[in-house]
Order: structure tokens, then sequence, then C-alpha cells
């Protein structure tokens, strides 16, 4: 198959809209074409995937999740009702003894089996995983350097931001290349996000009232958390009077709400 | 100093589809708070998503409900193999929207994967990292839409036509009028000039 061909292929794959008959020519492709193909097809894919955000916005009611929770434990409660009914009558000796072996032969061979292809997947799941973590460093090295090229940039400027009551000993500090308006959060000491907060990046500018630069959370204390923002919602930090950080309900608020974690100016 | 900064943003760095691989893994045991972490994650994502390709309000909001529950009830056939949760659940979004705004026999009768299970390709996904990784998910919205502006408009619009109507490149080359070999080349530009404006944000970032 030419590169052609399988890049149409990757295509219609990448958006969702491939036929059960490209489908097949696809996996014959990726199987003569090897990591070379297996790469080119994971790009297409990661890129459509990117549609998903190409959106607007938008609330959903609050009321679905009351439904959802609703229907999964109606679904559950219906499964464990219908695993105790229904007790079949047995018929007569013979049958019960003759049910009896084939149950417990069936369930050595079934044992055996299943003993068998768990110890595939275990090994195939380490494989998988030890493969990913390669990956996964190999990225974030990728990463590192990426943001060093933020924070050392000779156009960046720094806002330090110092703790507050809540949480004293945090700091943090913000690099803003004013040429890219590309921006690095670097965050220390600050305490795990509960799991209906988000902490919510501020900036106050002269007489104004905050803005939101952006949401984010920590699944656990951290030593020290990095994370890029592009499209700083201030690019120039001469009019930056105070930058702040603080803890507002999942998802973020128009306006500051909760506790001041962090308050720095230029 | 660099040297300092560069470990501690190796140590650092948020692992998301980690974080979202464990969730799915407690959901699949049955963890409902786990599950209730998901909702709060995904919901706005996913909502704009099926609202989109609806385009009803009250319809997103059943197409939502419907997508958790199936969520719930799929999670224990989900492994790290078959993708990431992003790409698992968005897909799983996007199919039961597409078949809200279709007739029931109409996939079954194009023959595309309707399926999530046919659809997977094992161990595609781990190859590549996710081109906006490193983003703020609240910024992801914007630059996504922000890419797609810089695409030729002829292209960005089978693009668009394709993910969120779910149409075929035959049933594109019909409703824009042009011929098929056309529209697989221009769909083909369009993928290949996103995949370099991703890149590059990822080179800049």
């Amino acid at each position: 198959m030419n590169k052609e061909r399988f890049e149409d292929l990757c295509v219609v794959y990448a958006l969702g809209t491939i036929t059960k008959a490209e489908m097949e020519e696809l996996r014959n492709a990726l199987a003569e074409g090897g990591n070379e193909y297996a790469e080119i097809l994971a790009s297409y894919k990661n890129a459509g995937q990117q549609f998903a955000y190409a959106t607007e916005e938008a609330l959903p009611n609050p009321k679905v999740k009351d439904a959802v929770f609703e229907a999964i434990n109606n679904n559950q409660k219906s499964e464990d009702s219908s695993s105790t009914a229904n007790v079949t009558p047995l018929f007569g000796y013979l049958k019960v003894a003759a049910i009896l072996i084939l149950a417990f032969l069936s369930g050595y061979f079934y044992y055996n089996y299943t003993q068998l292809n768990e110890e595939v997947t275990v090994l195939e799941d380490t494989v998988e995983q030890q493969r990913f973590e390669l990956l996964d460093l190999q990225n974030q090295l990728a990463a590192a350097e990426e943001y060093l090229n933020v924070i050392s940039s000779r156009n960046t400027r720094l806002v330090a931001m110092g703790g507050l009551e809540p949480s004293p000993a945090a700091f943090g500090r913000l690099f803003l290349d004013q040429e890219t308006s590309r921006a690095v959060l670097q965050i220390a000491e600050l305490p795990a996000t509960p799991e209906d907060k988000d902490y919510q990046l501020w900036v106050i500018r002269d007489g104004e009232d905050p803005v939101s630069a952006g949401v984010f959370s920590l699944e656990r204390d951290l030593e020290n958390y990095y994370l890029s923002i592009d499209d700083f919602v201030e690019q120039d930090a001469e009019l930056i009077a105070a930058v702040a950080i603080t803890i507002e309900p999942r998802g973020g608020m128009p306006q500051p709400t909760g506790d001041m974690f962090l308050l720095g100016t230029p | 100093m660099l040297i300092a900064i560069l470990f501690a943003v190796l140590r650092s760095l948020p692992k998301q589809v980690d974080k979202e691989v464990k969730l799915m893994e407690k959901i699949s045991n049955g963890d409902q708070n786990a599950f209730s972490q998901l909702y709060d994650d995904y919901q706005q994502l996913l909502f704009r998503l099926i609202l989109k390709i609806v385009k009803d309000e009250e319809t997103a909001n059943d197409v939502l409900q419907e997508v958790f529950v199936l969520i719930w009830s799929k999670a224990k056939g989900y492994n790290r193999s078959k993708g990431t949760p992003f790409g698992w659940i968005t897909t799983l979004a996007r199919n039961k929207a597409i078949d809200k705004i279709r007739s029931a026999d109409y996939r079954k009768e194009k023959e595309t994967i309707n399926d999530e299970e046919d659809f997977i390709l094992p161990n595609i996904e781990s190859y590549n990292q996710d081109p906006l990784a490193a983003t703020m998910a609240s910024q992801r919205s914007k630059w996504m839409t922000k890419a797609l502006d810089l695409i030729p408009v002829e292209q960005k619009q089978l693009l668009v036509d394709a993910y969120f109507q779910g149409y075929t490149q035959s049933e594109l080359a019909k409703l824009h009028d042009l011929p098929l070999g056309t529209v697989k080349a221009r769909m083909r530009q369009g993928m290949i000039k996103l995949m370099n404006i991703l890149s590059d944000y990822k080179d800049k970032i």
C-alpha cells in the first residue's frame, strides 16, 4: 500500500468515520508497515482526538449527575436481585451427579486456562507499562526543556508569590515571556486540592477587578509543580499590579470567592 | 540552577494520563467516589462535544446521562492498551451523540465502525504524546479553535463535518458536490496542517 492511501485511512480512523472494510485495510497496512506506520497513525489519532475541544462554552444541567447516579444504583439493585432469584429444581440423583461431575471438570479446566491467561496478561501488561513509562520519561524530558526555554528567555519577567494564612510555607513564581505571551507557573508547598475544588490563578491590574489566568488542581502535595500557560492574559509585566492564587469550586469562578493561598507583586 | 529546575520539573510534571487510568481502575472496581470525580472532570467537555453534535440542550443532557451510565457499565472492559481514558471516553460520547442524530440503522447501513471495541488498535496511543498534554485543560479549547482557524476553510469544513456529523468521505463528496479524490486530498492536507500546527505549539511551550 502506498503511503498516501495509508494516510487517507489514518484520516478517517482519526476522525472516527472509518468503515469496516477500511479498518481491515488499515490493520493489514499496520502489520506491513511496522513501527513507522504505527507512529504515523498515532500522530493522526492524537490530532483527531483534539477535535473534542473545538467546541463552544456550555454547561450541562446540574441534575444530570444525580440522574446518572440514580441510574447506576438502580441497575446495580436489579442485577443483585436477579442474581438471587429463580433457583431451578433438580431432577433425580443421577442427573445431579452428572451435573456435578461436569461442573467439576469444567471448573478444573477453566481454572487452568484462566491461570495461564492471567500470567500472559500480567507479562504483557508489564512490558506495555515499562514501554509507556520510558516514553513518558522521554516526553517529560522534552517538556522540561521546553519550560526551560521560557524560564531562561531574555524577555522573561518574574513575579514571586508568598504564602498566606492557609498555607504560609507555600510560595510560587510566575515566569512571563513578554515577547511570546507564554508563561510558566511554579508552585511549591501548596496542599493537594480537595476533590470538589480547584486552584485558580488571578492577575490584578491597577484599579481593575481580578482576571482569571487559569485553573489547575494538585492531586497530591508536591514539593514543586510546574504548569505552562499559553496566551497569558497580560503580556506586559509592567501592567500587572499583583498575581494571586485562590481556592475555588471545581472549574473556577468568574471572580475570586475562596481563600487566597499565594499573593505576589512584580 | 537550570539543572535543579530541570530535575524539579521532571519530578513534578502532572501525569494526567496516569491519574485518569487509576481513576478508571477504581471505577471498574465499583468506586462511586472515583466515578464522581471523573464526572466532574469530564462533564463540561463531553456536554460541549455532545451539544455541538445534537444542537439541542435538552437532548445533549439526555445523551450526557446515557454516556456516563455507559462509562460506568463499560469501565471493567477498559485497560491502558486501549488508549488513554480521554480518547476512550470522548470516542464513546461522540459516537453516542452521532447515533442520536441518525436513524437507528444509519451506521449499520454505511458500515462504519459502530462498536468502540472494534475501533481499537492496541498500543497505538503510546507511540506518541498528546500534543497538548502540557497545556491547562481550560486553554485547550481556545487553542484547538485557533488551530482550526489556521487551516484553509475548505479543508477545515470537511474535517469538522466528518468529526462532528460522522459523515464518511463518500457522503462528504455528495454533500459538498466534490469528487471523492478531492475530498480525500483536502482532508489529508488539512490533517497534516493541523498536526504541524499542534506540533509547532508543542515545540513553542
